[in-house]
């Protein structure tokens, strides 16, 4: 099953491709390119639609991953991090609840240094019951390890899984990805996602080879005993280490996924129509960035000095681009889904301190919008920063 | 161009599928689409909506669609002011409706009437007790918007439906297509 010169399955992608295609199918579609070798997963609203798609490749015999059936998201979590230490590629989906569900085992996969990928549907979470969009499921474990992106479009999905193996693969880094994506808004939104041949996907993706460990039954280790404190520091300082090393990683693999397929959507962080001197930076993220192009579109057109940051990576945090984007920013506005409850939005927090440690301080605004998929126009936006700005004047 | 366009239908009548095949056709004449629907509880039966949007440059918005170019309808007896909303003089409503149906005499958008559900009828397009429309409206929008060609819709079915449904879908697309009348007096 994982032997590197035998590699699983992957049917069907002999030829650069297009297809109208949700973002949940987007990151099954990756999965299967890159031919992951363990899937455990367990259904929930919204994300439920891309272990279905796996599930169905599996089936046919076009992707050749072993599949567990468990019985929830606790266990799928469970089944990666046994499988990856066996040196296996995993995936998994998961959403909301389902999510927390696996809480303790997705730190347990990131301070093992595994380095799975889970294609995380972002949704609310409950009292009062909601499937739609919201961010705190995955950014209440921004502090686990795991690698966090947070994708503005379906087309962005397909390539950040396949990109996420690459990054957290590398023997720098050995951490496990969260891959995100807005409940529904890319979820269940179909557009025409470009997919490279399996050959090409190959030659970009080799086979998972772990150098720092691999349980086999002929060569015992033992892992995760009671460690001292006089050796717990040093792992957890490699730790902080690998992750801060992740972001140099990130920006390469990125960058040589824009040489091979001819497509970019920023590393760590993608800037829209900002340059040195930009006045007013509007910073956002997922899908509600995207739309916030179109914001920066409408304001340019009146006469506005604004640009649009998108925190793409939430982990590891890209304090020093966020400083740099900002260096002739006077004004900071957060638009985010995010809140944390008792102090401000989650994005918001972080780009301060990053700020802080700089000569720019910005006047920050701050608005937490979009919560439980509430829709967020451009134009809604757009009278937002208005009215910020306005508000400077008086 | 950035058109917007809205479907109208009822759960299990394939509305999402709809959109998407519009999308597809659109597409494959090389432009920027998208396809989407607002979810909730799902309910066979009730109210849905779904969007399909056709650009011809990238497509940035995420949001819903608030003042469509095109409205289509899959089902005759939906509320009017459930799919009146957000339409202006530039809208082109497209109805299944066995007449011409009569909206206020301020709903001054262009306006086609289709017989999808005689045409469901007699190509057996059912499941449970719905007769499905969806790619029967989709024939219909392409005629009476002009937006895509029958052929890239007849093409876009073959990469949305599983094989076993091509050929009667197919038939249904063209028969909108063919059978779409705009209204006598134009709006």
């Amino acid at each position: 099953m994982t032997v590197s010169n035998n590699r699983p399955v992957s049917l069907g992608h002999e030829k650069p491709m297009t297809l109208i295609i949700s973002g949940n199918h987007a990151a099954a579609y990756a999965a299967k390119m890159a031919r992951v070798e363990v899937v455990a997963a367990y259904p929930i609203t919204p994300s439920t639609g891309c272990i279905e798609k796996v599930s169905e490749f599996v089936d046919s015999g076009k992707m050749g991953a072993k599949y567990i059936k468990v019985e929830s998201e606790h266990s799928a979590a469970g089944a990666l991090i046994g499988a990856s230490a066996t040196g296996a590629r995993t995936f998994s989906s998961t959403s909301s609840h389902g999510l927390l569900y696996m809480a303790e085992l997705v730190w347990w996969a990131a301070l093992a240094r595994l380095p799975t990928v889970m294609s995380i549907v972002n949704r609310e979470l409950a009292p009062a019951w909601s499937i739609w969009a919201q961010t705190q499921d995955s950014m209440g474990l921004r502090d686990s390890g795991c690698i966090q992106y947070y994708c503005k479009n379906v087309q962005e999905v397909f390539d950040t899984v396949l990109m996420a193996y690459k990054v957290g693969e590398n023997e720098q880094v050995y951490m496990p990805s969260l891959v995100c994506q807005d409940a529904f808004i890319l979820s269940h939104t179909s557009a025409p996602v470009d997919m490279p041949s399996q050959a090409e996907v190959d030659d970009f993706l080799p086979p998972y080879t772990p150098k720092h460990f691999i349980l086999d039954p002929k060569h015992p280790v033992t892992h995760s005993n009671l460690s001292y404190p006089s050796h717990f520091r040093e792992k957890r300082q490699n730790i902080m280490e690998s992750t801060h090393r992740a972001k140099q990683i990130i920006k390469d693999v990125c960058a040589d996924y824009k040489k091979r397929f001819g497509r970019f959507h920023g590393d760590l962080i993608e800037t829209y129509g900002i340059d040195k001197k930009t006045k007013h930076i509007i910073v956002s993220h997922s899908s509600i960035a995207e739309e916030i192009e179109v914001t920066v579109d409408i304001l340019k057109e009146k006469g506005y000095d604004v640009g649009l940051l998108r925190l793409r990576v939430l982990r590891p945090f890209p304090d020093e681009e966020i400083r740099e984007a900002c260096k002739g920013a006077e004004t900071i506005h957060f638009i985010e889904r995010a809140p944390s409850y008792g102090y401000k939005g989650v994005i918001a927090i972080d780009t301060m301190a990053a700020l802080y440690e700089g000569d720019n301080h910005p006047k920050p605004f701050h608005h937490i919008e979009g919560l439980s998929g509430m829709d967020v126009t451009a134009e809604y936006v757009a009278d937002l920063i208005e009215k910020d700005l306005a508000s400077l004047k008086r | 161009m950035f058109e917007e366009i809205r479907w109208h239908g009822r759960g299990g009548q394939g509305a999402v599928t709809s959109a998407k095949i519009l999308a597809a056709a659109a597409h494959r004449e090389g432009k920027s689409v998208q396809a989407f629907a607002f979810y909730g509880a799902e309910r066979r039966g009730a109210p849905v909506e779904t969007y399909t949007r056709i650009s011809d440059k990238p497509i940035k918005r995420h949001s819903a669609i608030y003042h469509p170019t095109v409205v289509a309808v899959l089902d005759p007896v939906l509320p009017k002011i459930l799919y009146m909303k957000g339409i202006s003089e530039k809208t082109i409503l497209v109805v299944n409706s066995n007449k011409e149906i009569s909206f206020p005499s301020e709903l001054k958008c262009k306006k086609f009437w289709v017989d999808a559900t005689q045409i469901a009828i007699d190509l057996k397009l059912r499941i449970a007790e719905s007769y499905i429309t969806n790619t029967i409206m989709t024939g219909a929008v392409a005629k009476a918007t002009g937006l895509v060609k029958l052929d890239s819709v007849l093409e876009a079915i073959k990469s949305q439906l599983n094989e076993r449904l091509w050929e009667s879908n197919l038939e249904a697309a063209k028969r909108g297509y063919i059978e779409t009348i705009p209204y006598k007096n134009g709006v």
